[in-house]
């Protein structure tokens, strides 16, 4: 078989390729970004009454629950904003790039994103377990023995379903590099 | 704007879809999605095109692009075969070739890298190579080397098997 044998049964196939209507993707897209923006809006203005009420109740206040929380809190927002920051990154990077360019740029990002995995990942990991040590030890003075060690299996048991997906995501994005470096 | 953009859709959509058709193991479901988010992407990207290229080179870099972006779904897409009408026998037999050549194709395709991938699809759509080394980026002697490499690969494996 010759390669322009190949082209021909190539080129012969989908000649009754239907034309999907572009219009409702059009129309999803424009309640997509509109959505987008009413909830970055929603964001925004519970931030500032969280702000507020910290204020108010004066929770600024040292006590050990305090820096528990806050470290709880603290790593799951940092968490969703390193999230948040690389699909932006991810959305920026030209589609408009020479295929080679475009490929180098998705490179970057994985390299990055695996930079993040092995360093600040495993730091937050670790100081949400200190947050959680402290809060745990609030709960085993005020909280009967029963909740406490409902908490504690609960805590543990979702801890490690956490790691899972946290490692198979981790692995997943490995494997993209690998192909992309290897491409 | 919008006549611009419907105009360009109609006239490069098949050509767009086959692309993605080829680059997702002939998977028609995944294949309509790539397209779908290539067209997304030009309608997003189309007050940028300058005229340095043709219409038709700049929709296949966001192509191409669109398809490599896909690899982080980590997604195989399975080949779909089409229905074939059983009315006449001949007809049958001979759709049936059709489709199992196309079939091995598909896979042939499947077992290149990303990048080489992508520049036989172009190739099978009937890109000239100057045209490939400027959606790819690579010089054109590359192209030249890559093309002659990949077509014999290629053909080797439809005519052998994987």
């Amino acid at each position: 078989m010759e390669f322009k044998d190949i082209q021909n049964t190539w080129q012969q196939q989908s000649e009754q390729t239907n034309i999907p209507d572009f219009t409702p993707t059009q129309q999803k897209l424009q309640k997509i970004r509109k959505e987008q923006r009413i909830t970055q809006f929603i964001l925004g203005i519970t931030g500032i009454v969280l702000i507020a009420f910290f204020f108010y109740i004066s929770a600024y206040k040292f006590s050990g629950t305090l820096l528990g929380m806050s470290l709880l809190i603290g790593v799951i927002i940092i968490r969703v904003w390193i999230e948040v920051k690389s699909r932006q990154t991810l959305r920026k990077i030209n589609v408009l790039l020479s295929l080679e360019d475009f490929k180098a740029q998705l490179i970057s990002y994985y390299e990055n994103r695996k930079k993040l995995a092995f360093t600040t990942i495993p730091i937050l990991l670790i100081v949400y377990n200190i947050g959680v040590g402290i809060m745990m030890y609030y709960f085993y003075q005020y909280i009967s023995r029963g909740f406490f060690y409902y908490i504690v299996i609960s805590y543990a048991v979702s801890f490690v379903v956490l790691f899972y997906f946290i490692r198979k995501q981790v692995l997943q994005e490995l494997k993209t590099l690998k192909s992309l470096q290897e491409a | 704007m919008k006549t611009q953009f419907n105009n360009i859709y109609q006239n490069h959509y098949e050509k767009v879809y086959r692309l993605c058709l080829g680059y997702v193991n002939g998977d028609e479901a995944l294949a309509k999605d790539l397209a779908q988010d290539t067209f997304v992407k030009v309608w997003e990207h189309l007050d940028q095109f300058k005229n340095k290229s043709s219409i038709g080179t700049w929709i296949y870099r966001i192509t191409v692009n669109t398809c490599l972006l896909f690899i982080r779904k980590n997604k195989k897409g399975s080949y779909s075969l089409p229905e074939i009408r059983e009315d006449d026998t001949n007809v049958v037999e001979v759709e049936k070739a059709h489709q199992t050549r196309l079939q091995q194709m598909y896979a042939c395709i499947q077992e290149l890298k990303e990048t080489e991938r992508i520049v036989i699809l172009l190739v099978l759509e009937g890109l000239a190579q100057k045209e490939i080394a400027d959606i790819t980026g690579h010089s054109h002697q590359n192209v030249r080397v890559m093309v002659h490499r990949i077509k014999e690969k290629l053909t080797k494996c439809v005519t052998h098997g994987i």
